[in-house]
């Protein structure tokens, strides 16, 4: 199915027909709903769903390029409006971050999120600046060559200026304190503690979880959210 | 010189460019209009936010005289294409990957928004400039553009309650694909004089005429609607001006005497932000309010003119 986010479609896919409280998945830059493992559909009791971010898998790339984390993030607010019922998300990579936003801006709607850490949760200094981090446009297009080598079939490789669109920690906190419950882990593979904004704005009682423990997580997610 | 529309409104001073062409640039193709010898040392012309390069047209034919003169309609604007989203940061790609199809140093003007970003241009893309003139583009007030009459006080809510009201604005951004069309031309000048009291007729006419299409049902804007949907992201004005202390190419901040819709900012504001600016000149325009080159086109050449090397 295909969500509008001004004239560009957004892909939205139903993973798993179910009754009960939904489970949106949002990706890492450079992957795609496809991507996510066989055993998402066992990762809720609830109907599974996933969007393709602008300029990945399914959804169209922008014309003109200019991609930025709160454009995934109103492609996401999409399929909250789509679904229209709270539901919990998990995101990865630039997806967790997302996911974090989302978390704070839609309370009403977003139940609780479980984060799946990549860097950019963990924000950069006070000031990230309006300003472009790489020199001329020989620098941007050799920042978007080096960045965009490992990602799946089909992306725009201009979704990688993302990588390099860095905010601050206290961006961050900001969100995740105006949020429902808010688990973290670090990514699969990624040896990574939670940012150091973590606990000042979410608390001892918002969960940290380890990375071989997905399970032990969504499951954690799901007794938060229930009691949301 | 390019032919005038039969029904172009006169202004006895606005001089069409003599040239123009579309340039393909990362992922969309600006308009760029041309006056002047193509001999001549380059100037690059950058508009503000809603605003388009014939906007230009009285003092690029100043400048012509000593300069190639080439001015842009940013994406989204005049006759550049519309894009699916617009970054600041794109924008100022955009004026660098003009001044690398120029290909030699070049000297950078830019208005309003158009200011902020060729000061950012300056910063990123040294050797390709030499000397830089913002027309009080010098980034919002301290409390911000966007506060609206009868709207939330914005420097009262979180941050997550206003990406909320973003994300309300991108919901409904798919069923605002195109402006309201206006019964006339006069029609649409008159709206743009609310907005801007300080612009008149003739010239006013020239302008909108230029940055708007006549169709079926009326007469339309050709800039994007979608650039009002706006971005979101950190944002703080006291953010804008420590940047520019990468800034090596000098500056000429030129601001109008008048207070005006958007601008000149506060002068303590002001003087604080362009002290992180290593080679500095200012000029007040007498008589001038946000829109400089436009209301007194003969005085904002002549500074320029005597601060530009040849």
């Amino acid at each position: 199915m295909q969500l509008f986010h001004g004239r560009v479609p957004v892909e939205f896919h139903e993973l798993k027909s179910a009754k009960g409280r939904p489970l949106l998945l949002l990706h890492a830059l450079g992957s795609n709903a496809e991507a996510w493992p066989d055993e998402v559909l066992g990762w809720s009791e609830g109907p599974v769903y996933a969007i393709d971010f602008a300029g990945h898998g399914g959804s169209d790339p922008l014309r003109g390029g200019a991609y930025y984390p709160e454009h995934f993030l109103a492609d996401a607010d999409l399929a909250l409006e789509r679904l229209d019922e709270p539901c919990a998300v998990l995101g990865a990579g630039i997806g967790a971050y997302v996911a974090l936003m989302l978390a704070g801006a839609r309370p009403a709607l977003v139940s609780g999120a479980y984060l799946l850490g990549g860097e950019g949760l963990d924000g950069v200094g006070s000031q990230p600046g309006n300003e472009l981090s790489f020199d001329d446009v020989e620098g941007f297009e050799l920042f978007i060559a080096e960045n965009s080598k490992r990602y799946a079939v089909g992306t725009d490789p201009l979704v990688a200026q993302c990588a390099g669109d860095m905010r601050p920690k206290g961006y961050a906190a900001a969100f995740a304190r105006a949020s429902q419950p808010l688990l973290f882990s670090p990514n699969v593979g990624i040896d990574r503690p939670p940012p150091d904004w973590w606990l000042a704005a979410v608390g001892a009682n918002r969960g940290i979880v380890a990375p071989e423990d997905l399970s032990a997580g969504l499951i954690a997610l799901a007794a938060m959210v229930s009691q949301a | 010189m390019i032919a005038r529309p039969m029904n172009e409104p006169l202004h006895p001073d606005a001089v069409p460019p003599e040239r123009s062409q579309m340039l393909a640039v990362n992922g969309t193709r600006l308009c760029l209009h041309e006056w002047g010898d193509p001999k001549a040392p380059p100037v690059v012309l950058s508009h503000g936010m809603f605003d388009h390069s014939r906007g230009f047209d009285l003092l690029a034919p100043l400048l012509a005289e000593h300069f190639r003169v080439i001015a842009i309609d940013a994406r989204g604007h005049g006759d550049s294409d519309w894009c699916d989203a617009y970054l600041w940061n794109s924008d100022v790609l955009d004026v660098v990957s003009v001044l690398r199809w120029i290909d030699r140093p070049v000297h950078l003007i830019g208005h309003s928004k158009g200011g902020g970003q060729v000061m950012d241009a300056a910063c990123i893309a040294p050797k390709r400039i030499r000397q830089v003139v913002n027309l009080d583009g010098f980034g919002p007030p301290d409390d911000g553009f966007f506060q609206r009459p009868g709207g939330p006080d914005m420097n009262q809510l979180t941050i997550a309650e206003r990406c909320a009201l973003f994300l309300d604005r991108r919901r409904m951004a798919a069923e605002r694909d195109s402006w309201r069309p206006y019964s006339s031309l006069a029609d649409l000048v008159k709206r743009r004089q609310q907005q801007n009291p300080m612009l008149e007729d003739p010239w006013l006419s020239h302008f909108v005429f230029h940055g708007a299409r006549e169709d079926k049902d009326g007469w339309r804007w050709k800039s994007d609607p979608h650039i009002a949907g706006g971005g979101f992201g950190p944002f703080k004005p006291e953010w804008i001006a420590p940047g520019w202390r990468r800034m090596r190419a000098p500056l000429l901040a030129m601001i109008g005497s008048l207070p005006d819709t958007w601008g000149p900012l506060p002068k303590d504001v002001l003087d604080a932000r362009l002290e992180n600016v290593e080679h500095l000149d200012r000029v007040t325009v007498e008589g001038a309010g946000h829109f400089i080159h436009m209301q007194k086109p003969a005085e904002a050449a002549r500074s320029m003119l005597e601060f530009l090397d040849r």
